[in-house]
């Protein structure tokens, strides 16, 4: 059975892993999707326009929609992301968090 | 709904129906408002985008997988779903396979386009339905090439970011068949303010009259409130980890049949064409039915699927609203919450056994879905003049920051219903 990881996960990595970026495309976004799916098996990431939308809207202080994807709302610094990407960490399978971690470590 | 509400009806039929209904009068109503302003859109073009239009509300949906969406994803876990798709389209729309890379995919619309086009090919063809079309409409695939806004327009009205017809049918049904005292929306005044007509970049854009300004907010209101009360009530997040725990179990007690297991078997695309098999069981057309047959058939080897089909449920919610929650846990910093909630699965069990209760527990995270208006998403026409809706009126649902942290922990039903303030306070002590 596949492990369901929701975008919110997606985009806050794709920000803390690319420091100069705040601001990403869909197309982006969905070229590391299927980097991560192909890479770790048993998992998908959800980027369904719901999960987008409700994403963007639980947390208007960190993410908006931009024409060609998401950006981010503070451009100054990227610690809220940071902070909010180790909140939702809490919530991911341990097994399934080590391999994503291993995975970004070498981003 | 099925849980809060067992008699409220709401399935994959009714709501296509109700979409297909709602898009004819959103589409009637936007050429009428739309033709003196868009006079180079002939008559002839006008109508085969009715058709095309009318089909793709009629079948968005036509493959949804059973159990909402809970499941979905297994469509597209590790097959080639959307490359299938790709390459029906290739020939009639080669920019597609471009464009689709621009949005975030719904498995079930993605399936719903391929079954559309495959399975109804010849009845739609014979109407000079647009198949290309159809499958943008449905999976919300707009075209990047910007001579296409018109298409675009009646994309978004189908399926968009906001307001369009599939939100606003399940918003009525699901306030309709429950019952629920939610905000009455008039959808004649809503659907009547449609129209379509050139930007000062000469792109066309779908634009909502001023009149509809009180209905637009009343749509919001009404989403948000059957997000926050009722599809994210406890038990209907309880049901959802049961269901999910107890498909994996049986997924794995039934183990593999060659590469295919039961939830890739049973979602699967094929299922639409002709029978799959797995083991001793057979899907074609799978429903919800199907799944409940199977899920029966183990209940006694899966207490998660016995608890729930009997609905004798073994956890009860330590708390069971956003409201509590913040008034247990009052004053904690942002730190101090994810302190508590990263010891929660460790700890608690321990506080339970030394106080003679039983040590399962099951913290469910509850994730917000509320909806508000991203800037430009909504424009209103003022006379002349555009404005976007969150210019207008206040769209923001601004959810309190401390909603990230929200979760429910359900544990012994002893335990909530005679130390639930002993409990809650030895969470708090997990803080530092």
């Amino acid at each position: 059975m596949c492990y369901k990881i929701d975008s919110e996960y997606l985009v806050a990595n794709y920000f803390i892993h690319n420091m100069d970026k705040a601001e990403c495309s869909f197309r982006e976004l969905n070229k590391l999707k299927t980097e991560l799916e192909s890479k770790i098996p048993g998992i998908y990431i959800d980027l369904s326009r719901n999960s987008i939308s409700w994403m963007l809207d639980a947390y208007p202080s960190l993410f908006s929609l931009s024409d060609r994807g998401i950006k981010m709302i503070d451009t100054t610094s990227k610690d809220p992301v940071i902070d909010f990407n180790e909140q939702i960490n809490l919530w991911l399978d341990n097994s399934v968090k080590k391999q994503l971690d291993h995975y970004f470590e070498s981003y | 709904m099925g849980v809060l509400y067992p008699s409220a009806l709401h399935n994959r039929f009714t709501h296509s129906l109700g979409v297909y209904y709602l898009g004819q009068k959103a589409f009637s109503q936007v050429k009428k408002n739309s033709s003196i302003l868009c006079p180079e859109i002939e008559e002839g073009k006008w109508k085969s985008l009715e058709v095309t239009f009318a089909f793709a509300c009629l079948l968005h949906d036509c493959a949804h997988s059973a159990f909402s969406h809970t499941f979905e994803h297994h469509y597209l876990y590790q097959t080639t779903v959307k490359t299938s798709l790709i390459d029906l389209l290739r020939d009639s729309d080669p920019e597609f396979e471009r464009d689709i890379e621009n949005i975030g995919i719904t498995p079930h619309e993605v399936v719903s386009s391929i079954v559309a086009i495959k399975f109804f090919k010849e009845p739609l063809e014979a109407r000079q339905v647009d198949l290309a079309l159809l499958a943008r409409m449905i999976t919300g695939c707009k075209f990047s090439d910007p001579t296409k806004s018109f298409m675009n327009c009646l994309i978004s009205l189908l399926n968009g970011f906001s307001i369009d017809v599939d939100k606003l049918d399940y918003i009525l049904r699901d306030t309709l068949t429950s019952g629920t005292a939610n905000v009455i929306i008039d959808v004649e005044r809503l659907l009547s303010s449609l129209v379509i007509k050139k930007d000062m970049d000469d792109a066309y854009k779908l634009y909502f009259n001023k009149n509809a300004l009180s209905v637009i907010n009343n749509v919001l209101n009404g989403r948000n409130f059957l997000y926050e009360w009722i599809y994210s009530h406890h038990q209907v997040w309880y049901n959802e980890e049961l269901i999910k725990n107890g498909l994996d179990k049986l997924n794995r007690l039934l183990g593999k049949n060659g590469d295919k297991d039961l939830l890739s078997s049973f979602f699967s695309v094929e299922s639409f064409f002709q029978n799959v098999i797995f083991n001793e069981f057979s899907f074609y057309l799978p429903c919800d039915g199907d799944l409940w047959y199977i899920l029966k058939k183990y209940q006694n080897e899966i207490p998660e699927i016995k608890e729930l089909i009997s609905r004798q449920y073994t956890l009860k919610p330590l708390w069971k609203t956003f409201a509590e929650f913040m008034q247990y846990f009052n004053g904690l910093s942002e730190q101090e919450h994810k302190n508590i909630r990263g010891r929660i699965e460790d700890q608690f069990p321990k506080y339970l056994s030394e106080n003679g209760f039983s040590t399962t527990i099951n913290v469910i995270r509850i994730n917000p879905k509320i909806n508000t208006i991203q800037p430009n998403e909504i424009n209103i026409l003022l006379d002349d003049r555009v404005i976007s809706f969150s210019d207008l009126m206040d769209a923001s649902y601004t959810p309190s920051r401390l909603k990230q942290y929200y979760y429910i922990p359900f544990a012994d039903p002893l335990l909530v219903t005679s130390k639930k303030e002993e409990a809650i306070k030895f969470l708090r002590t997990l803080k530092a």
